[in-house]
């Protein structure tokens, strides 16, 4: 009991710390009693239903200023397996094995990874700083953890479980997933196997070769084509104030002798001047003046011309230098596919490698890790594996907006949006917070996001209930299903990027994710510790992805839109600002 | 029944920063007696600003300008109501609690929760300590599927939500303010008007005083009988 008791205690001061909001640095003995131990918990059995209460959402108005009525008409969280909500179902919010965690715990930045109280999780965060975190369950198996899963389903193409998704000879360690992403990886392999097959010399003498040829044969043609656009360029506004000049006389002969048949941009002969015979010195002087003009710009024309070839020559020289195999003799191909390879090869295989025979830290070896998990996953269910049931939770509101029609008559108009998600999981999903100085030395929260959030099933129906409620077919039609949402989103990356809450002076909230802040141990002015910085960062701050197996609209045969996945997002500085509209 | 006579010691604690209105202290006498029960059994009702509170309760939150009365601007500037901003028209003339929190030092404004207001009753709230002797591990299954039940022996501290929480018109709204009082101009370091260039573009330019701005991100009403099961198990983790 005591134990629980000290549990109290620490519930008092999550509670003191969150209400104070600004969370102070802890001297040592406060930081030597941040243990990493926490107040865990669970709710067995959760069902929450508003039913026939009344919510309401306010505040929110059209664009003419006036409030928009929004009628909450529906909130659910229970059991998986609830039927939009009609069936109560308790469902389960982590558990006594696997619960969620509120703990206050020191960060393990400089610290050896052999001390006993290093853990990679926190290792971003100064040893200096005590951070409170706030996480969701978390599961060791492939099949439990929703990350793993998730991707799984992805690939697999269908919600597991449900009708026609549930035949164990579509699992196994060649399921279908299995295979779908082994086609992915052949794919690279074989893009790999291709480049490695078209050179005779390997990686590093190719690179060497590359940039060789650059210094010695692209370098001087480029030059040429700078000087030759710029001899271009010279002669076309040479060419342009001629033109302005040939038409100033062309204008001053024309409005002083409106009987002329002549055309400017072109001789103007004595027929065509109708100069009169008699007393007709200033018109003869005045078209004179004009043919001097015309011709000096005829003669422009002329070197304008030439200039423009010699710049399509040396532009076709350059070009020649990239792609005719035959200029670029290190190696097979031309320069510019050499250096596309170079390139494609190094995403496929990691930079760190210098021959084609060894395959590193690359795309390859990363979607092998994550075939590893599908099957890990395909080869449980195949084994009798079952997904423990997660949350379904629904949401429906009412609109009551002004729409105006063709005749500029208003009148109000009800929208409806009824959202239902079937299957929810978070686990693996955390919150951490600490207080640092920001760059003015005031201190400041800083947070780090890791959210994992799977959903099976999430329909999203505009249809009015009173129409849809009896017409399942007329509900399908307006309804946009997505299957199998995975949404892996991780912001801010300890010290090095933290994500951090602020509001403006004129009202508005504002979310940033900083520009990167290299620690103290980087030295700014040298350029091979920055080099390591930066790949440090790259290599290791998670990226968000998302991916979803099939979107539909409706239920038709040509519904479905197909799978979509949107992978690799990292943002290297975001500053979200509201705005008062 | 040692363990249930600290339970309750610590329970008005958690509760009490957002409950005191109705839940009282037990003494002594009054804690002899729950003794030997199996756990505690609640029933609360509780309400905010029902009728109004006591700073507003005329219905509406007027705006202060923040005037410098003894022409000294090294002492702090007095808030003075400002008459010719039209107030703030609480809803059915209620204003409801405010609740301002600013999230950084620096920051320039505050996150509230505002116009709080309303009440929640409930019955059957239970507060007992179990001790769990079975827990499902999910990380383990049998061939045919079912999950490893782990033997434990140990102590929770379980909360049997109340099955339903009556709510009468609470309501609250969400907000960005440039200050966390209400109505009021924000103010410098030594207690003096803000101050900003008229043309953000122009810093160099005139000046003028920053005026109190909120902005209501949104809001959320509610009536009416909801459904909440469940138990809450709380315990230690290492």
């Amino acid at each position: 009991m005591m134990k629980l008791l000290n549990l109290m205690t620490l519930a008092l001061c999550v509670i003191s710390y969150s209400a104070n909001a600004d969370l102070q640095a802890l001297d040592d003995s406060e930081l030597s009693s941040a243990t990493g131990e926490g107040l865990g918990f669970a709710i067995e059995d959760f069902i929450l239903d508003t039913e026939t209460s009344e919510l309401a959402v306010t505040g929110i108005r059209s664009s003419a200023g006036d409030d928009i009525d929004i009628k909450w008409t529906k909130l659910y969280v229970m059991g998986e397996g609830s039927q939009s909500g009609t069936i109560k179902t308790p469902g389960q919010i982590g558990s006594y094995n696997h619960p969620y965690v509120i703990r206050s715990v020191r960060g393990s930045g400089g610290l050896d990874p052999s001390d006993p109280s290093y853990d990679a999780r926190y290792a971003n965060i100064g040893n200096d700083l005590a951070l409170l975190e706030f996480a969701t369950d978390s599961y060791s198996s492939s099949l439990q953890n929703s990350e793993t899963f998730g991707t799984f389903s992805y690939y697999q193409g269908c919600i597991w479980g449900e009708p026609g998704c549930d035949n164990l000879s579509d699992v196994g360690s060649n399921g279908v997933a299995v295979q779908a992403i082994e086609a992915e990886i052949q794919v690279l392999t074989d893009t790999r196997d291709q480049i490695a097959a078209t050179y005779a010399i390997d990686l590093a003498p190719l690179e060497s070769s590359i940039e060789l040829y650059y210094t010695s044969d692209i370098v001087p043609l480029e030059t040429k084509v700078q000087a030759e656009q710029q001899d271009y360029d010279q002669a076309v506004a040479e060419l342009l104030v001629r033109q302005d000049d040939m038409s100033d006389a062309f204008d001053f002969f024309d409005q002083n002798f409106p009987d002329n048949d002549c055309q400017v941009g072109e001789e103007c002969s004595n027929a065509d001047a109708n100069c009169p015979l008699f007393g007709g010195a200033s018109c003869r002087d005045a078209r004179d003046a004009y043919n001097v003009e015309f011709g000096e710009y005829d003669e422009q024309v002329g070197v304008r011309q030439d200039e423009y070839n010699q710049l399509i020559l040396a532009r076709k020289d350059l070009d020649g230098a990239k792609t005719d195999p035959n200029k670029f003799t290190a190696a097979n191909g031309s320069y510019i596919e050499a250096v596309e390879n170079v390139e494609e090869f190094r995403v496929l295989c990691g930079v760190e490698t210098n021959e084609f025979a060894t395959c590193g830290e690359g795309l390859i070896a990363r979607k092998g890790r994550t075939r590893d998990g599908v099957r890990d996953v395909s080869l449980a269910l195949f084994n009798g594996g079952q997904r423990r049931g997660g949350l379904d939770i629904g949401a429906s509101f009412e609109f009551v907006v002004d729409a105006v029609d063709a005749n500029g008559t208003s009148s109000q108009r009800t929208d409806y949006i009824d959202i239902n998600m079937k299957g929810l999981f978070v686990d693996g999903t955390s919150l951490r917070l600490w207080s640092a100085p920001d760059e003015e030395g005031v201190d400041e929260i800083n947070a780090e996001i890791r959210l994992n959030l799977f959903i099976k099933e999430l329909d999203i129906s505009v249809c009015d209930p009173f129409v849809c409620g009896a017409d399942p077919v007329a509900k399908e039609a307006s309804t946009l299903n997505l299957d199998n949402l995975f949404i892996s989103l991780n912001l801010g990356y300890g010290e090095t990027q933290p994500m951090r809450l602020s509001a403006t002076s004129d009202g508005n909230f504002q979310f940033e994710l900083t520009k990167l802040r290299p620690g103290p141990d980087v030295d700014q002015n040298d350029q091979n510790s920055m080099q390591a910085f930066y790949d440090g960062y790259y290599e290791n701050s998670p990226k968000s992805f998302i991916s979803i197996s099939d979107v539909r609209i409706g239920s038709g045969p040509d519904a479905s839109l197909g799978r979509t996945t949107v992978d690799g997002l990292r943002a290297q500085y975001l500053k979200v600002t509201s705005r008062d509209l | 029944m040692k363990t249930t006579r600290q339970l309750v010691y610590a329970l008005p604690l958690l509760i009490s920063p957002f409950a005191s209105a109705e839940m009282r202290a037990i003494d002594d006498m009054g804690l002899s007696q729950v003794a030997g029960q199996g756990g505690v059994y609640l029933s609360g009702e509780f309400a905010i600003n029902k009728s109004g509170g006591p700073l507003w309760e005329n219905g509406e939150r007027p705006y202060y300008s923040l005037v410098d009365h003894d022409n000294n601007s090294s002492t702090p500037a007095i808030p003075t109501i400002d008459g010719s901003r039209s107030p703030d028209q609480c809803e059915n003339g209620i204003c409801g609690l405010r609740f301002a929190i600013k999230l950084n030092e620096n920051s320039e404004g505050w996150y509230i929760l505002d116009d709080v207001s309303g009440g929640l009753a409930f019955e059957g709230l239970t507060l007992q300590t179990e001790t769990l002797t079975s827990a499902i591990n999910y990380d383990v299954w049998d061939s045919s599927g079912n999950f490893q039940q782990l033997e434990i022996d140990d102590e929770v501290l379980k909360i049997g939500l109340p099955g339903v929480i009556r709510f009468n018109n609470l309501k609250f709204k969400f907000a960005v303010a440039n200050n966390g009082e209400f109505g009021v101009d924000p103010e410098d370091d030594n207690g003096n008007p803000l101050m900003q260039p008229v043309d953000p573009a122009a810093p160099g330019g005139a000046m003028e005083v920053v005026q109190y701005r909120q902005t209501d991100i949104f809001g959320v009403e509610l009536d009416g009988n909801v459904t909440v099961q469940g138990n809450l198990l709380l315990f230690p983790v290492d």
